[in-house]
Parts: C-alpha cells; sequence; structure tokens
C-alpha cells in the first residue's frame, strides 16, 4: 500500500457505503445512493475500492490512487453523521489508466514510401538496441511530417484500461518535436569553441 | 594461391594471455556496428585505433581487452588514432584518450578547424537524444583540454606520407615506424568545406548533428617493425578524384616502399574501398585480411558478391562478425503480439561482438597465427 493509500482513514460512514454493480453506492439505512458515472466494484469499501484497481486482488499491492484527490481524503476523514445524507466526495473520473510493458526511445535511420526503419533503445530493459521497420500508417497525422531521418519518437506498447475494468493492448507513438536553434545559442558554440581551441593552442 | 588448412585457424580459446616481447599482435574487435584495432607493436609498446563500445561493461572494449591481458593503458599504449569521426569508429573513443594518458593522440587536421569544434560544441550544448561521432568528439575534446592542463602528449596531425612515430631498436626489437599514409590535402579541404554546411543555422530544428558522411578524410596507417608491416585501411574508399581517397595513395610515388601481409579491410569490405591495385602493390602473397561488419538501417556490409572479391584475393580473411542481425530476445507475450501486427520487421541491430586476433614472432618466417574469439568468422562463411 502506498503511503498515500495508508494515511487515508476513512469515517464509519463512508465505510458503511458499499458499492453495487449497478454503478450506485448503497448504505445500509439509506439504501442506494445513485453517483451517475460511479465506477462499478465488487468488493471491498468505497475508499479501498476507489484507489483499488478492479482488476486486481485485494492482495495486490496498490500502486497509485489516482482517482482520489486530497480534498476527497479530508472529506472521508470529516465525514457528516449518519442522519445526513452521507454523500462522500469521492470523484470517480472518467479517465482509463494505462499499463505500460514495453517502452522504446526510437530515432529515424530511412525513410521508404509506406515505411520507415528505426534504431529502438529499449527503457524497459538493458536489451541491446534493435532495429525496425514501421509502418507510416501507424504514425499519426499529426507527427508524419515530423518522420525524418534523425527524428526522435516515443514508442509504448501497453494495456489501456477503461473504467469497466476492461483492458485493451495498444500501442501508442509519439514524435518529439524538436526546439529550434536560436542566435544565442550559435553564438554560444562559436565562443566555446574559440576558448577550445585557444586553450588547445590549436590556433597557433 | 595456397589453400587455407585448418591449422591456420584456431578457435580462440585463451584470450588472456599477452603476446610476448617480440610478437606482432593485431587485435580487431566489430560488433556489427563499430570498429576497433588495438596492436602490439613488440616489446610491450601498443597501439589503438578507433573504438567500440562492449556493451557487457559499457566502456571501450579496447581497454577490456588490455585489462584481461592485464596490460596497463596508461603506460603502455603509445598512441591512439582516431581514424574518422563518425559513429561506429568512435564510441567510447574520449575513455580510451584518458586512460591512455601517455599515448600520442592521432587525428586528421580537419578536426581543429574553428567550424568542427563548434560542431562539436553545438552538439554539446544539450543532450542529444542519440550519440554521433561529433557528440564523442565533444568529450573528446574536454579530456584533451585536461590532458594540456596536465602537460600530457598533444595531438599529433595525420596527413598523406607522415611518420607519426618512430620507436628505435630496443631489445632484439627492430625499429618501429608508424606512418599515415592520408588524408591527401585535396580530401582535407573538401571535408572542411563539408563541414562548414553542417554548422546548424537559426530557427532550424535542433537535430541530431552528423559529420560528414564522405570516408575521405580516413587515416590509413602504415606499421613497421624491422621487415614485417601491416596496413591498416580505416574506412577509406576509392573515388573518381585521383587526388583523393585510395588512388591519391596508389599513385603517390613518394610513399614507404613496402609490401605488408597483414590488412585491415578498407571500408567493412564494400565495393567501394576495394581497388585492386591495393593488393597487388601494397600486400604481399601470401596475406591476411581482417575487416568488421557494418549493419545500420538499409545497408548490410560485406555483402555476398564483396567477400566473395576478398576471398580472391586471400583465403586468409576473416570477420569480427558476419553482417547478419539477431533475432531479438522475446518480450512480454503481449509486447510479442503487438510487435506481430503491428511492426514488418524488427531485429537486434547489432550482431554479437566478435574477435580476431593475428600474432606472428617478429622476424620469424613462420606465419600470422589466427584466433577467433566469439562471433568472429573465417570471411568464407559468408560467400556459402
Amino acid at each position: 500500500m502506498t503511503a498515500f493509500a495508508k494515511d487515508l482513514e476513512p469515517s464509519q460512514e463512508s465505510r458503511d457505503l458499499v458499492p453495487t454493480a449497478s454503478g450506485s453506492l448503497e448504505h445500509p439505512q439509506l439504501g442506494d445512493v445513485p453517483l451517475g458515472s460511479v465506477r462499478a466494484f465488487d468488493r471491498g469499501d468505497v475508499p479501498n475500492a476507489a484507489i483499488q484497481d478492479a482488476n486486481r486482488s485485494a492482495t495486490e499491492p496498490i500502486l497509485a490512487a489516482p482517482e482520489l484527490d486530497l480534498d476527497t481524503v479530508a472529506s472521508l476523514q470529516w465525514a457528516p453523521s449518519p442522519r445526513v445524507l452521507p454523500l462522500p466526495p469521492v470523484r470517480f473520473t472518467t479517465r482509463s489508466r494505462f499499463l505500460p510493458l514495453q517502452k522504446w526511445e526510437g530515432t529515424v535511420l530511412s525513410v521508404r514510401a509506406e515505411s520507415f526503419v528505426a534504431r529502438l533503445v529499449d527503457k524497459t530493459s538493458d536489451a541491446v538496441d534493435a532495429e525496425a521497420e514501421l509502418p507510416l500508417s501507424d504514425v499519426t497525422v499529426d507527427d508524419l511530417a515530423l518522420v525524418q531521418p534523425g527524428a526522435v519518437f516515443y514508442w509504448t506498447v501497453g494495456y489501456s484500461m477503461d473504467l469497466s475494468g476492461s483492458r485493451r493492448r495498444v500501442a501508442e507513438m509519439r514524435f518529439r518535436r524538436l526546439p529550434v536553434w536560436t542566435k544565442r545559442d550559435l553564438e554560444q558554440a562559436r565562443s566555446a569553441a574559440d576558448r577550445t581551441i585557444e586553450d588547445l593552442g590549436w590556433n597557433e | 594461391m595456397p589453400r587455407i588448412g585448418l591449422s591456420k585457424i584456431l578457435a580462440g580459446t585463451n584470450r588472456t594471455t599477452a603476446p610476448l616481447a617480440d610478437e606482432l599482435e593485431l587485435s580487431l574487435f566489430g560488433p556489427g556496428y563499430g570498429e576497433c584495432l588495438v596492436v602490439h607493436m613488440g616489446n610491450g609498446d601498443w597501439f589503438i585505433t578507433d573504438s567500440c563500445i562492449n556493451q557487457e561493461s559499457g566502456q571501450s572494449i579496447a581497454l577490456d581487452y588490455l585489462d584481461i591481458l592485464k596490460v596497463s593503458p596508461a603506460t603502455s599504449v603509445k598512441a591512439v588514432i582516431a581514424s574518422h569521426w563518425h559513429d561506429d569508429h568512435t564510441r567510447g573513443l574520449a575513455g580510451v584518450v584518458k586512460a591512455c594518458s601517455k599515448a600520442s593522440i592521432i587525428c586528421t587536421e580537419a578536426v581543429k578547424s574553428r567550424d568542427f569544434v563548434t560542431l562539436a560544441r553545438a552538439a554539446g550544448q544539450r543532450a542529444m537524444m542519440s550519440t554521433s561521432g561529433i557528440t564523442e568528439f565533444a568529450k573528446v575534446l574536454d579530456v584533451l583540454l585536461e590532458r594540456k592542463k596536465a602537460k600530457l602528449p598533444d595531438v599529433s596531425w595525420a596527413t598523406s606520407n607522415k611518420t607519426l612515430l618512430r620507436i628505435p631498436s630496443t631489445n632484439g626489437i627492430p625499429e618501429i615506424v608508424f606512418t599515415s599514409l592520408s588524408p591527401s590535402d585535396a580530401a582535407l579541404t573538401r571535408s572542411n568545406l563539408e563541414i562548414a554546411r553542417l554548422i546548424p543555422t537559426e530557427s532550424s530544428e535542433k537535430r541530431r548533428i552528423g559529420v560528414p558522411k564522405t570516408n575521405n578524410t580516413s587515416i590509413v596507417l602504415l606499421l613497421q617493425v624491422g621487415a614485417e608491416s601491416i596496413l591498416l585501411g580505416s574506412d577509406l574508399e576509392v573515388t573518381a578524384d585521383k587526388t583523393d581517397g585510395w588512388t591519391a595513395i596508389l599513385d603517390d610515388k613518394a610513399k614507404p616502399v613496402t609490401q605488408s601481409a597483414c590488412y585491415k579491410v578498407a571500408h567493412h569490405g564494400s565495393e567501394t574501398g576495394n581497388d585492386p591495385r591495393i593488393w597487388a602493390d601494397l600486400l604481399t602473397n601470401p596475406r591476411w585480411a581482417v575487416l568488421t561488419p557494418f549493419v545500420n538501417g538499409d545497408v548490410a556490409l560485406p555483402t555476398k558478391q564483396d567477400a566473395q572479391n576478398i576471398c580472391e584475393h586471400t583465403p586468409y580473411s576473416f570477420i569480427a562478425s558476419l553482417p547478419r542481425r539477431a533475432k531479438p530476445k522475446r518480450r512480454d507475450a503481449a509486447v510479442e503480439r503487438t510487435l506481430k501486427e503491428t511492426v514488418l520487421s524488427i531485429t537486434n541491430s547489432e550482431p554479437q561482438m566478435g574477435h580476431v586476433r593475428l600474432r606472428k614472432q617478429i622476424g620469424a618466417s613462420e606465419d600470422w597465427r589466427v584466433e577467433l574469439f566469439d562471433a568472429a568468422r573465417p570471411l568464407g562463411e559468408l560467400t556459402a
């Protein structure tokens, strides 16, 4: 459990809320509490369920709790009595999560009619560099103009998990937008070169 | 033409034994994209030409090799040569220059131009996403500045027909003479023009900074130890211009009159690095040829035809590794499925590192002894 999750001490009222498969929270006394886009959970109490991935067992470590913010935590600690509608302001986001399995940093070596060849540096392990021919059709339209020899891109393969808990295998390729040389950059390079030549005595 | 006998090819079994004081050694390392030569000139004196990285240690293979031989680079290496600044010949070179503190550093005059140093300083201004020869040169410049402060040996500039090093005869080992046969003045002039064009312009994207693509400022070296000699062809190519490339060397009447028995084949055995006159004029017969492959993008050298050409000149031809890419190791099953669906082809970018070692007693009439380690193979395997 992360420090963040460990620090979370839900009120008794909050603990009483049990999520149901219909997308609502059920309170022992108050019954169903519809919550619109609440993700369905099958186990655990609200705070724990909220910070756990629905696809993980209760014994698996919790890696992150992106659905809860500090306001949520404060609200849970200072929840009102059960007589007041015990709606904890738990914010269930609609964002899906991404679990990366493999990351590469690529450099374009050559561009062909319908594909490009790139050297891939493994950023997940210390495997030796790979060289791959990739289809240009996998590059987003916005990035196509960037596919030139020397261009750098990041390629990630992983699982995208949506709110229902289902996951899709996805590959994402993003090309790096490069900054431009400024007059100052070039002047600095020139003056550094002049200093180096002077210090090495190469101008004699 | 003598036929090669099995006794001449020994699968290397004991790499850790240093050569005897009266033995010449030429060790060539090549991982597929990269080249490094480590040469014993006799009497415990060594030189290193170019550098490539040992993936296991992350440093130059030259330093790892000297380490297993228990040879101190600080005291035993007399010269470090950067034959040219292409990425496949420079990786880890800054570490070599730093470790070989008593060695002369030998480069071409192209690198002392303001434009070349500016390129290096521009490349070093920010962390580039991938390295190139120029970023390694930027690191070498910093080491050279440290060496200058410590009053260590300076840089020597290689040009055609220049004696770079002369070690008098000692302990029965004949005089050692180390000569550069290139680059020609014309090649240097053209290179300077090309370097100037590579300097980034204002508002252009900060792409990887490269070095001139041509190989014509490569330093070809001739090592003479008494009557023995070794020719190291670097990446020099044959050009139409007679003032440049191999033609300039072959036509030069002032070059040392000698024929070498041992040849580091130029430019990874490519057709453009091969002139029949190299074999006829500069090499003895029989001769021993060693080379490294070059595998990068769409290029894989030597081709089968290149290998056949070389094998016609000598059956004693050996390559540090065959220019074939290995399949990458298997990854997570989901990643493998994605690769199968997405990628048109994927291979390890570099074949395994190999090491060809040739040794011979100086002055003896014996043949060169060949040892092949790791991925090194007889070149004939490529022609099959």
